[in-house]
């Protein structure tokens, strides 16, 4: 048993293989090193921390019971947030069925109970900070509003900065597909906050 | 590409600023920008929600508590494997099916019990093993129990088996002995006998 901290120099390929001849304590680094990133990815599809746990913990799951097939032709990180965003992407179409049998007003309700979105305070002019802080939470949560399929090729653009091939890929979509959604989310973005914070921020 | 007003359409602006426009296309839309405003304002427009998104403070997440619900997963996951293992070496499919169920059973606890006050930072790691070993446990003593009942199941069968033989050869014999009284008592002439001798019959 070794402490997270000998693993350091111990590369994902290396760990993944350990883990796949059943290592699970080089499994665990693996969980420690990328949890942070896909536990934000999560919480912004998700817009709930609880949510955004759950599914990072059933991805890790998944990656271990399938960490064999990871061959390191990709980098394990991007490899984990495959199974997680499709992870997600499953839970989102259950939802949308059971969301088709009740009421979808109400599902979106329940889905915003997360805790308030929070800015980091960069820069010094305090009119500033004030201004952006509003913009970016009004964004978070007109991001959590969104409908779920033109949401997630947002989040993989925009904070996750794929490209339209590897969100194409990840989604089994095709580019075309990933083009037309994210202009969709982008315009709905822009009203929704022309709307919220007045044309003149987007004019 | 562009729009009849002679502007960039937002699909293409797009794709421009986020580095997907190739070739004689990319060329054209900057040769485009540069002398056109109001196709930069569209473009800056188009941006500006992505550039607010990745601004978003993220939570502080609590790795550890995570590390330790997965490694309690994996731990139940591994003993699972090990009970179907045991099962399909004893070939027993109906064990299999069983230890599905403990499968349903345990991820259900582990949600319930670790779930949540794993969120909360606390150490749910020896619970979840506790739940894991409980588990695997739990299929063995199914299992034990079946072939118990099933052990049982045969006695009874056996002695019920048993017992009516036995009830049938004594009411074969008491018939045998009515026949052989009653011949005798009928051929002695004593017929008077007969109602003494079986009284309740
Ligand atoms: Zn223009």
């Amino acid at each position: 048993m070794l402490a997270g901290s000998d693993w350091a120099c111990t590369s994902d390929e290396d760990l993944a293989r350990g883990a796949a001849s059943g290592s699970q304590d080089a499994y665990s680094e693996l969980v420690r090193r990328h949890s942070k990133k896909l536990l934000n990815l999560a919480w912004r599809m998700t817009g709930s921390q609880e949510a955004a746990l759950d599914a990072v913990q059933e991805a890790w799951l998944s990656g271990w019971k399938g960490i064999r097939s990871f061959r390191g032709e990709a980098e394990f990180y991007s490899w984990m947030r495959r199974i997680l965003v499709n992870g997600i992407n499953n839970e989102f179409r259950k939802r949308s069925r059971r969301a088709a049998l009740v009421s979808l007003d109400r599902s979106m309700d329940s889905e915003e109970s997360g805790e308030p979105l929070q800015v980091e305070d960069e820069g010094a002019d305090p009119q500033d900070i004030v201004g952006r802080a509003e913009t970016a939470r009004e964004i978070g949560q007109a991001v959590v509003r969104l409908p779920d399929m033109y949401r997630v090729v947002f989040l993989l653009r925009e904070t996750e900065l794929m490209s339209y091939s590897e969100i194409a890929d990840v989604l089994g979509i095709a580019e075309g597909t990933v083009k037309s959604r994210l202009n969709m989310a982008r315009r709905m973005l822009r009203e929704t906050l022309s709307e919220e914070v007045g044309s003149a921020r987007f004019a | 590409m562009k729009r009849e007003s002679g502007h960039l359409d937002a699909e293409t602006l797009g794709a421009y600023i986020d580095g997907e426009l190739h070739g004689p296309a990319r060329q054209a839309a900057a040769d485009h920008l540069r002398v056109c405003s109001v196709c930069r304002e569209t473009a800056s427009a188009l941006g500006a929600p992505g550039s607010a998104a990745r601004q978003v403070q993220a939570p502080e997440w609590n790795v550890e508590a995570l590390v330790a619900r997965v490694e309690a997963g994996i731990s139940a996951l591994e003993a699972e494997g090990e009970a179907v293992n045991d099962a399909v070496a004893a070939g027993r499919r109906r064990t299999v099916e069983r230890a599905g169920v403990a499968r349903w059973t345990g991820s259900a606890g582990r949600e319930g019990s670790a779930g949540r006050e794993g969120l909360a930072g606390r150490e749910g790691s020896a619970g979840l093993g506790d739940l894991a070993g409980r588990a695997a446990r739990w299929v063995k003593s199914r299992r034990r129990s079946a072939l118990g009942f099933a052990a049982a199941a045969v006695i009874l069968l056996v002695s019920l088996v048993g017992a009516a033989g036995y009830v049938y050869r004594r009411e074969m014999i008491a018939q045998d002995r009515v026949l052989v009284d009653s011949h005798y008592i009928i051929r002695s002439g004593n017929a008077g006998a007969l109602l003494v001798s079986y009284p309740g019959r």
